[in-house]
């Protein structure tokens, strides 16, 4: 049995031997003394205060400790352990589409895992699995989507409560390679939340030269006026090959064209990524600006048109979808609304260039498959021992004891009262 | 206190006169000044006869001398039959064990009685109680020292009332009641104000016990002999507050039964009994009725 809150407990125990010292000196009546004129003395309590050496009114006293201790004990949150394995793990498996070897994440795992720890699978989406159901989301392709390592740790967090109650410390186990692709602006904090220490066994990543979406050649099929083609020999990237490129999974191709072809929808089923962004579109009317997953480009910019898809790779300044993506095959056709002025060096510039990198980033939007740096690393990992079972319930968490000893304090004070009125009676 | 415990008392009072407040109504002879005006030969003065006189008290030689008739009216003496009502509740019998303050109400009651005595006044007592003793009004010898046998086989107990027994007191012309108060007090004094109004001389005397005025300074729980509901604590955070309700009582007390037309004295168990006595009757030159 431990208690959430043990300077609680504390204060309790030393509160019953501040009782007790109180009964040392205890406000014992004084020695009667027959006065005829005591109706002049003023009313008073019918007590004053007289030392002994021995402790007076011992049941009122065993009553008020009781009652005392009863009620520090739940409000400091007492929970029953039962027979338990003295450290449980809770094994965070990241199997995101920036790990390399999907294999190896399961074998460290289950090197890793026993009886009664706890799984949670980092894929597109986080949640808790058993160890069956990770060795068949390792035999799937790779999700299109980044997976969250904040989501991980948040579902990681509520299995933490359930094995707590049956273990003394729970340990937190990070399986990853822990790129860049993962973190997000809130993991560093929800990690901090975790009151202990991590083991991080990190697994290899996928190339980076693979998925860099700001070096990988991109196919196009344009007209050789084409602004874009402008815009990709800028950075380098035009020059992939048109027909030898669509069994690459790697392959990105940008069709300007107003249709795609059975070939362009066969790179996207390859797992191949298609940019279907056509030249011509009757703009409805015209924006001031558009945004991408890392850039803005300010302009007047004649709005077609808006796409309709699941997930939004670029929206305009006012909410609505300027380019999504939806998959197809293994990999994705994206649909980009987007023209351009026919006149002007719109396509040269710089914030526009940028929101063609991110427009042409690998199925799944623009992937970071930067590994994490050592500050980032020390702070996942953390300090200090793994986390003690009773930092990680919380103090709203269901306590059936609390009731009980609540129950048996009333109850010792309802005695109390009854017991020191039937003196005062007497 | 056996009788001959009083005798250093009454030593000390031998002698001293206790002369009444106003003319008595007693007719028999005696040292005090009648209303009676009768046949002495102290003279007073002369009265023109009116029908109705009685002829025998006409100065006869004045009228062969004048040919006037006139009444040789002179003053008559008489006793004070004097009746002490003395307080034997419960809370007379204070401080335990001592009992000082009954005992100085026994020889204030002894030494009084010996003064009237003295003045040839007959004397009597009445000790109301559970067991109500009395000693009627008696002038013979020896009636002091039944007196004090009287109250010396008294143990005060219970709460009767004294004003029955003051509402009884017919034949008394002095009226002594020796009390602490702390009975029926209002009734008491109305008691009172009807003898007074009969033209008898009540002389109250407030007995309290200096442990009362100054109570001890350690923590008690003071309880009332005469109500067992009054139980409270007496300690430092109280007793001034006591001191000064019970003060506040007693000036209430000396102001009501002084407006009453009784003689109020109060006495205090530790004041010697003879100078009291003088207190009360008015002999003491350094003293002065409070």
């Amino acid at each position: 049995m431990s208690v959430l809150l043990p300077w609680l407990a504390a204060a309790g125990v030393l509160g019953a031997l501040a009782m007790a010292a109180l009964h040392l000196l205890a406000r014992n009546e004084p020695p009667r003394w027959l006065l005829p004129t005591a109706r002049f003395v003023p009313e008073s309590r019918e007590r004053a205060p007289s030392r002994a050496l021995h402790l007076s009114d011992k049941r009122l006293l065993a009553l008020r400790v009781v009652a005392l201790l009863a009620v520090a004990l739940a409000a400091a949150g007492p929970w029953w352990h039962g027979a338990r394995a003295v450290r449980a793990q809770l094994i965070v498996a990241d199997l995101s589409r920036t790990v390399a070897d999907r294999a190896a994440v399961a074998a460290a795992v289950r090197a890793a895992w026993r009886t009664g720890d706890a799984i949670v699978l980092l894929d597109r989406s986080a949640r808790e699995v058993t160890l069956a159901q990770l060795d068949s989301a390792v035999v799937r392709p790779p999700a299109v989507r980044a997976g969250r390592l904040s989501a991980a740790l948040l579902v990681a967090r509520e299995a933490a409560r359930r094995l707590a109650r049956d273990a003394d410390t729970v340990a937190l186990v990070l399986v990853s390679p822990l790129t860049s692709d993962v973190m997000d602006d809130a993991t560093l904090a929800i990690r901090a939340r975790w009151p202990g220490a991590a083991r991080v066994e990190r697994v290899g990543m996928v190339s980076g030269a693979v998925l860099d979406a700001d070096t990988t050649r991109v196919t196009l099929r344009a007209e050789s006026s084409d602004p874009i083609r402008a815009s990709l020999a800028l950075d380098g990237r035009l020059g992939g090959r048109s027909d030898g490129g669509t069994t690459a999974r790697s392959s990105i191709r940008l069709v300007r064209a107003a249709t795609l072809t059975s070939g362009d929808s066969a790179v996207a089923r390859a797992g191949g990524t298609v940019v279907h962004w056509p030249e011509q579109l009757a703009a409805r009317d015209t924006v001031g600006a558009v945004r991408s997953a890392r850039a803005v480009f300010v302009a007047t910019l004649p709005r077609p048109v808006s796409p309709e898809g699941a997930l939004v790779v670029a929206h305009w300044v006012d909410g609505r979808a300027a380019a999504v993506e939806a998959p197809l095959g293994q990999g994705c056709v994206r649909r980009v609304a987007l023209s351009l002025a026919p006149a002007g060096d719109a396509a040269l510039r710089a914030s526009f260039r940028a929101i063609v990198r991110d427009l042409l980033a690998p199925c799944g939007g623009v992937r970071d498959v930067r590994a994490v740096d050592d500050a980032t690393l020390r702070a996942l990992a953390g300090t200090g021992p793994a986390a003690a079972s009773a930092a990680l319930v919380t103090p709203t968490a269901d306590l059936p004891f609390v009731r009980w000893l609540l129950a048996l304090a009333a109850i010792a004070l309802a005695v109390e009262w009854w017991l020191r009125t039937r003196q005062e009676r007497t | 206190m056996a009788a001959a415990g009083y005798g250093a008392l009454l030593d000390a009072l031998r002698g001293l006169s206790w002369p009444a407040r106003r003319a008595s109504r007693g007719a028999t002879s005696g040292t005090h000044a009648s209303r009676l005006r009768g046949t002495s030969a102290e003279f007073t003065e002369y009265r023109a006869y009116r029908q109705g006189d009685d002829p025998r008290r006409l100065d006869w030689k004045l009228l062969a001398r004048t040919d006037k008739a006139f009444l040789r009216i002179t003053n008559e003496r008489a006793v004070m039959p004097t009746l002490f009502v003395l307080d034997a509740s419960a809370s007379m019998a204070f401080p335990q064990p001592t009992l000082e303050k009954w005992q100085q109400a026994c020889r204030l009651t002894v030494g009084l009685a010996a003064v009237a005595h003295g003045a040839a006044d007959p004397v009597g007592i009445i000790v109301p109680g559970p067991v109500r003793r009395a000693l009627p009004l008696r002038a013979r010898g020896g009636v002091v020292g039944e007196i004090a046998r009287l109250v010396d086989g008294v143990t005060p107990a219970g709460d009767a009332s004294l004003a029955l027994v003051v509402r009884q007191a017919a034949r008394a012309a002095r009226l002594v009641v020796v009390t602490d108060l702390l009975g029926d007090a209002p009734g008491l004094l109305r008691a009172v104000r009807e003898q007074v109004t009969r033209g008898v001389d009540c002389v109250l005397l407030h007995v309290v016990a200096r442990a009362e005025l100054e109570p001890p300074t350690a923590a008690v729980m003071a309880e009332d002999p005469e109500r067992a509901d009054v139980r409270r604590a007496l300690v430092g955070a109280t007793r001034d507050g006591y001191r000064a309700a019970f003060d506040a009582w007693r000036g209430e007390q000396a102001r009501d039964w002084r407006r009453s037309g009784a003689r109020y004295v109060d006495v205090t168990d530790d004041e010697p009994a003879d100078r009291a006595v003088r207190r009360v009757i008015g002999n003491a030159r350094d003293e002065e009725d409070t």
